[in-house]
């Protein structure tokens, strides 16, 4: 059986957020405005947050990504009324967007806060206020990027989203998919992995195979000590972090 | 016992119809505007994804459950001197847990994919939200058949049967309304085994209270007389549960506090929080307290009248209380650290106007179907 994980070494990250960008345009989550961040409606499917402990001078911080868990016994999963959420064989827990009617009701059931709704339309939202910006810069009588005037960029490998329905990281889904029709190697060092362990800079995320002795992934979980976020509460994450 | 239609036909009643059409049009407007836009007008976020509507909900579904456990208490219990009431109450509790329903496709992303939820809802019965569209569907037609059996006199028994039947049904509606908050371990406020008991008896307090005011004003705008009598037994019924429910949300905070789950980060959200005003002030001391204080004197119509007008926002406060503050406080990502910066911080929920407008929208069908329900079924007992 294949179940895929990853491990996140926080003695090597370094805080950039290059996963976060990478993750936002590898699945083409909408960029939010600065209204969405005051109305807390931020599309992170992977965001870098820093924890603490203490109070100053006796602080203890970390730096720490934070994506979905993929649970074992994922909450979101338990709760969906129908069935548009599900895990699937390969551990991955996914979702299906056509399906999905915005309850809500995932969101308010997973505990670390990893799914997202989309308020309003990515794409049209997109085409609106490039038309408006467009429209300024001609008043300007300046050049009018090409860019502005075309469906803005969306990659087809992942399906577009519409309003009212929820979302989250799918493990890069779409990669995994490719790389078993293409017959490729799965998982780090030297397969396919998700855009984010692909973008980061310190080699801080491992993904692959944790049923695997042989992965990367389960030696570094062999060698090191490791935890994964709230194990309290029964959930089971399959990201697990070194530190 | 006989019943009557109301004649209705005054303009009073016109102006009425017309009001609440207006709000159900302003309700159905900002519906219509949240499916085609999106929800961006909503005072939700990431953070609070479930805002009022979910908190009318639970209210209308705990009144339709306490008024139908109610009116048990003549066809079941054979309570003759309730008598007057309980047909009517009957109805109303179908009324309003279809406008439960409807302020539901409200709160929904995609309301027009909600038929999803019977083709799809079987195959993931461990969905509270699946279990009680079954539920819900189940219990509004048991209830029609029931009320349809008390115009019939020769079937005493069955109603008496059918009347047991709902009310079991109502207690397991609304424990499942509970259920739906307290199987969620994700949240420190929502997750324990006595929120569907306290459901329940919240139920019975807006179910009760919310009866006494909609048949008082009925009966006086009409022009019938309301025998005092009924009312302050009545009255006795509301003291009890707003005691009892005193009595469960003390329990229920002093686990909390004891406990301190997650560094009683989120008891402190809400007993000192920006919606502590609203647990403190408008729960406990004006929905709870001071009724109990009224009804515990020599209880009149218009004491218990004004008692169950404050019970009625006392139990829509606690339901504000559990469903606001509850997803306010952003859960703890490693136990004992604190996340820096926006992502720590509570998110605030505003009240928008397109919520109110769709709550009050529902409210506005609710009370056209209940005149016209008025007019058309002999709901209401005959006047000597
Ligand atoms: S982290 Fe949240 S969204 Fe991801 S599987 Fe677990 S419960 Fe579901
Ligand atoms: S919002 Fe969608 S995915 Fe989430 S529980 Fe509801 S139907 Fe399922
Ligand atoms: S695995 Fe893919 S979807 Fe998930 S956070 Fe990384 S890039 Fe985003």
């Amino acid at each position: 059986m294949v179940r895929y994980g990853m491990v996140i070494d926080l003695d090597r990250c370094v805080g950039c957020a290059a996963c976060a960008v990478a993750c936002k345009a590898e699945n083409s989550v909408t960029s939010s405005t600065p209204e969405d961040y005051k109305n807390r409606r931020l599309m992170e499917w992977n965001r870098v947050v820093t924890v603490f402990k203490g109070k100053f001078p006796n602080v203890s911080a970390s730096i720490m990504p934070l994506i979905c868990n993929h649970c074992e016994h994922p909450p979101c999963v338990k709760v969906c009324p129908v069935d548009a959420t599900y895990k699937r064989e390969d551990g991955l827990v996914l979702q299906r967007y056509e399906r999905c009617i915005g309850c809500k009701y995932c969101m308010v059931a997973c505990p670390y806060q990893q799914r997202f709704f989309n308020f309003y339309d990515q794409k049209k939202k997109y085409v609106e206020r490039f038309e408006k910006e467009a429209e300024e810069l001609k008043k300007e009588n300046k050049n009018v990027p090409i860019t502005y005037l075309e469906i803005p960029y969306h990659n087809p490998d992942v399906p577009s989203r519409i309003s009212g329905i929820v979302e989250k990281c799918t493990f890069c889904r779409h990669r995994i998919d490719k790389a078993i029709a293409e017959g490729k190697k799965i998982g780090s060092p030297d397969g396919v992995e998700p855009a984010c362990t692909q973008a980061c800079p310190a080699k801080t995320r491992t993904f692959g195979d944790l049923d695997d002795p042989d992965s990367e992934v389960s030696r570094l979980l062999r060698s090191r000590r490791n935890y994964q976020l709230r194990a309290d509460l029964g959930t089971e994450p399959q990201v697990y972090y070194l530190d | 016992m006989e019943y009557t239609k109301i004649n209705g036909k005054s303009t009073g009643s016109y102006v009425l119809i017309g009001i609440l059409a207006i709000m159900v049009a302003v309700g159905l407007y900002e519906f219509i505007q949240g499916m085609i836009q999106g929800h961006e007008s909503f005072g939700t976020s990431n953070i609070v994804p479930w805002g009022l509507p979910i908190t009318s909900v639970i209210f209308f579904i705990g009144a339709s459950a306490g008024a139908l456990m109610l009116s048990s208490l003549t066809y079941v219990f054979g309570k003759e001197e309730y008598k007057p009431v309980s047909r009517v109450s009957i109805f109303l509790a179908i009324l309003l847990i279809i406008g439960a329903l409807t302020t539901i496709l409200g709160e929904l992303g995609r309301p027009d994919r909600f038929m999803n939820l019977f083709l799809y809802g079987p195959g993931n019965l461990s969905s509270m939200f699946a279990v009680n569209s079954f539920l819900y569907t189940g219990y509004i037609i048991l209830s029609i058949v029931y009320l349809w059996t008390t115009f019939r006199d020769d079937l005493l028994k069955i109603t008496k049967l059918l009347g047991a039947m709902a009310a079991t049904l109502a207690i397991f509606v609304h424990t499942g309304t509970g259920a739906i908050f307290g199987f969620i371990v994700a949240k420190e406020l929502w997750f324990s085994p006595l929120l569907p008991i306290l459901f329940i008896v919240a139920a019975l307090t807006s179910g009760v209270a919310l009866l006494i005011l909609i048949l008082t004003v009925t009966f006086k705008l009409i022009g019938y007389k309301m025998d005092e009598k009924l009312v302050v037994g009545l009255g006795k019924y509301l003291t009890a549960f707003l005691l009892l429910q005193l009595f469960l949300v003390f329990i229920e905070n002093i686990v909390r506090t004891y406990g301190g789950m997650g560094g009683g980060e989120m008891s402190k959200f809400l007993f000192e929080g920006p919606y502590s005003f609203v647990f403190w002030g408008i729960q406990i001391i004006f929905g709870t307290v001071l009724p109990i204080i009224i009804l515990s004197s020599k209880k009149t119509m218009i004491k218990v009248q004004i008692a169950s007008l404050l019970a009625v926002i006392g139990v829509f406060a606690e339901r504000f209380s559990l469903v606001i503050p509850g997803q306010s406080v952003p859960s703890q990502q490693v136990v004992g650290r604190t996340m820096m910066g926006l992502y720590g911080e509570p998110a605030v929920y505003s009240i928008s106007g397109a919520e109110v407008a769709i709550i009050l929208g529902v409210v506005g069908a609710i009370g056209i179907a209940y005149i016209i329900g008025l007019r058309f079924i002999k709901l209401l007992p005959s006047q000597p």
